[in-house]
């Protein structure tokens, strides 16, 4: 791929499902199994333009249009989801920083991250506060240009090997957005493996503990960082994890056909025993109805609809539960074989539950779709 | 577009986007504790979408734009010296 401009959308899919089954699928299991993505393969992705999907091409990124994005995110999951959530990492911090950065944080980050030099990750969750991000409780005071930050963030995606943070805190009682380099003093790193599922993602901890940053390193105006910022990444992040639970879900009945056509019980392949029927049935009919709510989210977001955000809320819960029910059924239809390690099917079902959790659990998207339609 | 014309998309997307009742054109969104948490970036898509103008982040403050009256004022404003998408 060009990493300055994508080729036609059916041409782009097809050139990034090459490079998955390629790059990704053989070192999957690997990757899995050490909890990080290779650096090279970092290396091949930038080198892909998958790093610049959300940035402007005026800034060197690729900037798919949002249908293409999802697409693409369908395909990266279909190889291994860890590395489609890296790609939504990136989104996150890219597209607020597009929207709401300064000239000069624009020119001077988003060229290096599409390019693959610098490795962004955003810090919003905190030992004590998930969902709630309005109860931040990392802080920040602000001096003689210069922000002074006191906190924890955990279970921060890509934490462990991150340039650049854009960390959420509270100033005064308002919300904030700060992009914090790796090396600032007073910033401290602590790995945090031991992911059940998205074990290539290198979670961490991040312990600020008065660590300072220029003050021109603010994303948005003081006081936006939740309202604005924050709502704006989450809900990008919602649109790239909905499509990933797609690519997720349909690998899994991928597998599940190939193994009920080899696998043979009761003289009949799996196949043909009505039982396992009903399950593909359930997978694949679940799984289209989980790409028509993508696409139709995608469309719009291409549009600009303010509907957008309700309907992603709504591919993202359905796109999710449909990943961790195929993930089931693909187990189910394995049996023994699929719960050993190396077999894809057993990574499937823990990559699928943490769907389901990051960018909101379905239980907050429940109170979110529920609140967004006035009940 | 005239003022009434603004006028009239900003009532319908706030009542549509809040599931309310008719809004006066004074009445203070925030006020009335119809805000949600997605409401911002729903008015950042639909003012960009339906004017082609993207507002000055000085502008998207919540407590300045509580009324129906406030965000046509904003999108006036921006139409004369904003950014053009």
């Amino acid at each position: 791929m060009n990493k300055t401009a994508l080729a036609p959308e059916s041409t782009a899919i097809g050139q990034v499902r090459q490079f998955v089954a390629e790059k990704v699928v053989p070192r999957a299991s690997a990757m899995d199994l050490e909890q990080r993505i290779f650096p090279e393969v970092f290396r091949e992705m930038a080198e892909a333009g998958l790093f610049g999907l959300s940035i402007p091409r005026r800034y060197g990124g690729t900037e798919a249009d949002y249908p293409l994005l999802g697409a693409l995110h369908e395909e990266l999951s279909r190889g291994f989801a860890s590395v489609q959530n890296a790609c939504t990492v990136f989104a996150m911090v890219c597209k607020p920083l597009t929207r709401f950065g300064s000239e000069e944080l624009k020119e001077r980050w988003l060229p290096r991250i599409a390019a693959g030099d610098v490795i962004p990750a955003i810090a919003i969750t905190e030992p004590q506060v998930g969902s709630d991000i309005a109860k931040l409780e990392t802080t920040a005071t602000i001096e003689n240009d210069q922000i002074t930050l006191n906190g924890t963030k955990k279970y921060i995606t890509l934490g462990q090997v991150a340039d650049l943070f854009l960390v959420f805190a509270r100033l005064g009682g308002r919300g904030i957005a700060v992009l914090v380099e790796r090396e600032s003093p007073g910033l401290q790193i602590t790995p945090l493996p031991g992911l059940m599922g998205l074990r290539g993602n290198m979670l961490a901890e991040l312990n600020f503990e008065n660590c300072k940053v220029p003050a021109s390193h603010l994303v948005g105006k003081i006081g936006y960082g939740f309202t604005h910022l924050a709502n704006y990444a989450l809900d990008e992040g919602r649109y790239t994890t909905a499509s990933g639970s797609v690519g997720l879900a349909q690998a899994c009945l991928e597998h599940s056909l190939m193994y009920a056509n080899e696998r043979t019980q009761f003289g009949e392949p799996l196949r043909k025993h009505q039982l396992v029927q009903k399950m593909l049935s359930e997978m694949i009919t679940e799984i289209k109805a989980a790409r028509e709510l993508c696409a139709a989210a995608g469309r719009l977001r291409e549009q600009g609809d303010p509907a957008a955000i309700n309907d992603t809320l709504v591919a993202k819960y359905h796109a999710s539960k449909t990943a961790v029910h195929s993930a089931d059924h693909a187990l189910q239809i394995h049996g023994a074989s699929g719960c050993i390690h190396g077999n894809p099917v057993e990574r499937f079902y823990r990559d699928a539950k943490i769907m389901e959790i990051i960018e909101g659990t379905s239980q907050m998207h429940e109170l979110q779709i529920a609140r967004t339609f006035s009940l | 577009m005239t003022r009434d014309e603004i006028k009239d998309k900003v009532t319908e997307f706030l009542t549509r986007s809040m599931r309310s009742k008719e809004l006066g054109e004074n009445e203070n969104i925030m006020e009335l504790g119809l805000v949600h948490s997605l409401f911002m970036i729903q008015l950042i898509m639909f003012i960009e979408k339906n004017f082609h103008i993207e507002i000055d982040d000085e502008d998207l403050d919540l407590e300045q734009i509580g009324t129906v009256r406030d965000i046509v004022s904003l999108i006036e404003r921006n139409q004369q010296s904003g950014v053009s998408l």
